[in-house]
């Protein structure tokens, strides 16, 4: 009886294994379907790698702080943007959603999205990711953001970053610490907005992502590897 | 298996209750193995999606992951079938302990180790946090109830043919 068992479970496990990777389309569209939100705001510089018009659209929500954030961009997103981003089958949108938890995430999601408003988002953003360790300890981004854009684009960001912007606001709820004399930053809106949308999924958790194909979306939370996320699209351009 | 094998404790269980503990038991269980097999079927949630939810616990190979991820939806197909049959209870009771068991140590050490995931426990979406894992240890604990019970009816069994 034993040996039946044990044939009965290795003959549905041999099943498994020897389908193929298919779903249905139908299948595949109950499994987490949800409308695009790929539009990047216009004036408010580039966030986003590679064409509009690949096939997939991928949408990264993660906080520059988030040591899993880190994983994802260093791991995954880096060769993807090398490979699958240059060949034009993705195009990856970074979304950003500072968690309140993290000390510098703001004021780092706004010195990204300064350098996006002159063109320099990624080299800032592979910056900040490089060199999170050392600015979550010491609080000093200015002196990764410069390294990575040189002292002529370095005065563009200052300037689009006044006083107020290199203070992290006070966590919702939580007594403002930060000087209330200080002006609003103008970069914050851009980031509430990805934020905001994030909230919609809704994100609770840093990365979250959601890839778009053929009208379809599938949001997954955590960090994936590359041939993992790699063997996803394959499956999506060929089904 | 000899009946001296048993602690003594054990095998003055009452025999009705006993039984219909491990039969409501194995029923539930059979059933929530069924539940979770079908929202990970192929034609459900392709297998490469089901990829990126383990592959996110970061525990297993890119091989691992695969085999996993096209496997499992049919290990816990088979154990929820032979669950609801009841025949060899103690074996596939004792295999859907082990399968608990270990669902239950990486959920917990996933979220020890302050990664936010999905739990791919019944299909996608479903966050790995406080209410999956009260879930997953109850299951857990039912699976281990309705081992005990299989191997202390069987005891029982031995015993009055002797």
């Amino acid at each position: 009886m034993l040996k039946h068992h044990v044939a009965a479970i290795a003959i549905l496990f041999a099943v498994g294994l020897s389908l193929p990777y298919a779903a249905p389309a139908s299948a595949q569209a109950r499994a987490a379907t949800r409308g695009s939100s790929t539009d990047i705001g216009t004036g408010e510089g580039n966030k986003a790698y590679g064409s509009k018009s690949a096939p997939i659209t991928m949408e990264v929500f993660s906080d520059y702080q988030c040591p899993s954030c880190r994983a994802l961009y260093e791991e995954t997103l880096k060769p993807l943007i090398a490979d699958y981003v240059a060949l034009g089958k993705v195009y990856l949108i970074h979304r950003d959603f500072p968690l309140p938890m993290h000390s510098h995430s703001w004021v780092a999601a706004r010195y990204a999205n300064a350098a996006a408003r002159i063109g320099k988002f990624s080299q800032v953003e592979a910056a900040l990711y490089d060199n999170q360790a050392e600015w979550s300890e010491s609080g000093d981004l200015e002196k990764y953001v410069a390294a990575a854009v040189g002292p002529a684009d370095m005065k563009k960001i200052d300037k689009l970053m006044p006083a107020g912007c290199k203070v992290q606001p006070p966590a919702p709820g939580a007594a403002a610490t930060a000087p209330l004399v200080l002006a609003p930053c103008p970069l914050d809106p851009a980031i509430q907005r990805d934020a905001d949308l994030g909230k919609k999924i809704p994100v609770t958790a840093t990365p979250t992502f959601q890839v778009i194909c053929k009208g379809k979306t599938t949001t997954t939370a955590g960090t994936v590897t590359y041939p993992v996320l790699k063997q996803y699209f394959d499956y999506l351009v060929s089904h | 298996m000899g009946a001296t094998s048993y602690p003594a404790a054990l095998s003055h269980a009452p025999s009705p209750a006993l039984r219909w503990i491990v039969l409501i038991g194995r029923l539930l269980l059979g059933v929530i193995f069924l539940a979770a097999a079908w929202t990970k079927m192929p034609w459900r949630q392709p297998a490469v999606l089901f990829a990126m939810t383990i592959d996110s616990y970061r525990l297993l190979p890119f091989w691992g992951v695969n085999l996993v991820a096209r496997g499992l939806p049919w290990l816990e197909l088979a154990i929820g079938v032979l669950l609801l049959i009841g025949r060899q209870l103690r074996i596939v009771a004792t295999i859907a302990s082990i399968v608990m068991l270990v669902f239950f140590s990486l959920m917990v050490r996933t979220y020890a180790l302050g990664l936010e995931i999905n739990c791919g426990c019944f299909g996608p979406g479903e966050r790995l946090g406080p209410l999956s894992l009260v879930r997953d240890g109850s299951l857990l604990a039912l699976a281990l109830v309705v081992t005990i019970g299989a191997f202390l009816q069987h005891r029982r069994k031995v015993r009055s043919a002797s």
